[in-house]
């Protein structure tokens, strides 16, 4: 049987409680968040559009799990990443939806979960594997023209995942989760016993290294980094997920800034709060003062706030397989996102000021700010 | 909401997440193969053999010389094929997962009126090849039982004439649906005839365990909560208020949801007080439907309908909660999408 799109959406829009058609936008005080997710009922994997007051402007089905999204500056349009080892990317227009360009990966490489734009909109970095050699690779396409694909370069390490751009518009900074996988064997990890996470800093002009930087632990080198966010001044915080499995407690979020000569600086916390997190990290993000940092673990069903930039210990908020954060759109604090459908705008640690859970959603790893 | 009611809201599904197994893992090759045996193959055959009883009836109904024969026959028989639905209706893994079988058999729910405006439009259009063959690639909205529904349970007579100006004679539409529903039935029933095929049992096991988490919130919250609102009931939102049977639907989903928890559950004897409270409340929640009727919209009407609605859902949600603490022990399994992701 053939199913035509307007069928299509149309069961998907009754079936996903709460979904607006297409075209449907409301709610433009302030532009929402965007979000992957899975529909329960209709067994989709999507991204949705939230609006200031979180709910669901409208939802568009991924041929496979989604996995983060990002905004092109000056346009109005984003992109959504397949989880990795992901297939697919799919370019999409934010006001209604509808999908634009799908992109592949080159062949014998995959995508690897995140992308980011440059400043002007015009290029797109993805991080990617090239799965014979299990080389990391940033992947680079034409934004401004269809995303053809125009280059690629060495991420500097083994299973690049999230990237961001510093401050200086040129400067990649790139966490190599340190982890291989091959498309026979899924997401299977291949070299946990020698993994060396890294985080790189790349020219995006050149495409060469400026700095590597690893854990000087030698004790650390199964805490794969996969999630970082930049703050204004250059510093890079970033989360990891342990992969010893030998019930040893380590740190897990941590900072660095480029050129600093520093090895990487731990965040404190408390040992109760580490020892929920279970070793594992989800979204890594900052208010939009750069005052705040949250990191959250779905593990733990913990959300971790620091004052910034003097990395001060603040609180945590619990929310159970929680892992999506995004920087509230009108007034300091933050939105979090959870498996069972829930979303909660609070201040770092205290009182919710606002929620709404969508029953039969569940929120997927990363939710971002349009 | 209360912060105090709001901190609760997390904690309880926090701890329900965090429980460890204590309990070596169960055989899941087992499991699957005994729910697939037991649960979900009968469970289609029922349906399969309603359907296709409908099929007829409607078939012998249109044939009838009489000039408008009663509907009671077609009627019994859409009640009994839906009754098999109703009993499998939680179910959303597996083959029932493809090709949109499960909205196609059911669109629902519809709080755009969906299934009438297509209804409507597919009526009123001269079909270029016979419905029988066309109707599978038509809008899932008029594919299934709630198109049916409206068919053999509203004002117009089920007749061979088309009445002006629909294009289409009702019998016609009823027998093409019907035949529909028939099919995919069949194809639940075919392909899930080999219990040791398909998916890893872990998986499939995990899933079913999703399903019915997932179906004891879709009672309480899409049958029950909605209609019975927070200030004035919304009848309107009821499902099956034309055939007059959304409670009885709720029965037999309950009767359904306390069969694949306790094959589920199997025999484990970890946390026996928390399954004996379980197995205790699906009995408080079957008496409360009983005590509501067959009919929604008459026992939605009645004064204590709509506390009656929102106790039954609160009964629902508790189940849902302490089944979900329940299994995640007993199945060695956990529900947590992003825990679970490793990214």
């Amino acid at each position: 049987m053939v199913i035509d799109r307007r069928t299509f959406i149309t069961a998907l829009t009754a079936l996903g409680l709460g979904g607006m058609l297409p075209g449907a936008a409301r709610g433009e005080t302030h532009a929402g968040y965007l979000s992957t997710g899975f529909d329960t009922l209709a067994k989709r994997h999507l991204v949705s559009r939230l609006d200031h007051r979180l709910d669901i402007v409208w939802d568009l089905p991924l041929p496979a799990r989604g996995h983060a999204t990002m905004i092109r500056p000056g346009g109005d349009e984003a992109l959504v990443v397949a989880r990795r080892p992901g297939s697919y990317a799919v370019v999409f227009d934010i006001a209604d939806g509808l999908s634009r360009h799908t992109l592949t990966p080159q062949s014998g490489r995959h995508f690897y979960g995140h992308g980011v734009y440059s400043a002007d909109g015009r290029t797109l970095w993805m991080t990617e594997n090239s799965f014979e050699s299990g080389d990391g690779v940033i992947g680079v396409y034409d934004a401004a023209n269809g995303y053809a694909p125009t280059a690629a370069f060495p991420s500097g390490g083994i299973g690049p995942h999230q990237l961001a751009l510093l401050e200086d518009g040129r400067t990649l900074v790139v966490a190599n989760g340190g982890i291989r996988t091959h498309p026979d064997s899924g997401r299977t990890k291949l070299n946990l016993e020698t993994m060396q996470p890294s985080l790189c800093y790349i020219n995006t002009a050149t495409g060469r290294m400026f700095e590597q930087v690893c854990f000087d632990d030698p004790a650390r080198h199964m805490l794969s980094i996969r999630h970082l966010a930049v703050m204004a001044d250059g510093t890079v915080a970033f989360a990891c997920q342990d992969q010893a499995d030998n019930g040893e407690q380590m740190p897990l979020v941590f900072t660095h800034r480029m050129g600093s000569g520093q090895p990487f600086q731990t965040l404190p916390m408390p040992g109760s709060v580490l020892g929920q997190m279970a070793g594992y990290c989800g979204s890594v993000t900052y208010d939009p003062a750069g005052a705040v940092l949250a990191v959250s673990s779905p593990r733990g069903g913990q959300v971790a706030f620091w004052q910034m930039p003097e990395g001060r210990w603040l609180d945590s908020f619990a929310i159970p397989d929680g892992c999506g954060v995004a920087e509230a759109g009108d007034h300091p604090g933050f939105v979090l996102s959870n498996g069972e459908g829930l979303l909660v705008e609070t201040t770092q640690g205290s009182t919710p000021l606002h929620q709404q859970r969508h029953p039969f959603r569940k929120w997927d790893n990363h939710l971002t700010a349009i | 909401m209360s912060h105090r009611r709001f901190i609760f809201a997390l904690v309880l599904p926090l701890l329900a997440g965090t429980a460890l197994p204590t309990q070596a893992a169960p055989d899941y090759q087992n499991l699957r193969n005994t729910i697939r045996t037991e649960h979900i193959h009968p469970g289609y055959e029922t349906l399969s053999v309603g359907a296709q009883e409908l099929e007829h009836s409607i078939a012998r109904h249109c044939r009838s010389t009489e000039q408008a024969p009663d509907r009671v026959a077609v009627q019994s028989a859409f009640h009994l094929a839906y009754d098999a639905w109703q009993a499998v209706q939680h179910i959303r893994n597996g083959p029932v997962n493809v090709e949109d079988r499960h909205a196609r058999l059911q669109f629902w729910p519809d709080k755009r009126g969906i299934t009438d405006r297509h209804l409507r439009q597919l009526m009123l259009t001269e079909p270029n090849r016979p419905l029988d063959q066309s109707i599978s690639d038509m809008s899932v909205a008029v594919q299934g039982f709630p198109a049916l529904e409206r068919l053999l349970f509203g004002e117009t007579a089920l007749s061979q004439h088309a009445q002006a100006p629909e294009k289409i004679n009702r019998c016609s539409a009823a027998h093409a649906i019907a035949d529909n529903i028939a099919r995919i039935a069949r194809t639940l029933f075919d392909e899930t005839r080999n219990a040791t095929a398909g998916t890893d049992a872990r998986t499939e096991t995990r899933d079913l365990f999703n399903d019915l988490v997932t179906a004891l919130k879709f009672v309480s919250t899409i049958k029950l909560q909605d209609p019975a609102g927070s200030e004035r009931a919304r009848p309107f939102l009821l499902e099956n208020a034309i055939s007059q049977r959304s409670v009885r639907n709720v029965e037999i989903n309950i009767r359904a949801m306390r069969a694949l928890y306790q094959l589920l559950y199997g025999n484990a004897d970890t946390d026996a007080n928390t399954h004996t409270l379980i197995v205790s409340q699906f009995d408080v929640a079957l008496n409360e439907v009983r005590a509501l009727g067959e009919n929604g919209v008459e026992a939605l009407g009645q004064e204590l309908g709509p506390v009656r609605f929102r106790s039954l859902a609160a009964t629902l949600e508790s189940l849902r909660e302490l089944i979900a603490e329940d299994l995640t022990t007993v199945l060695g399994l956990s529900l947590g999408f992003n825990a679970l992701d490793g990214d």
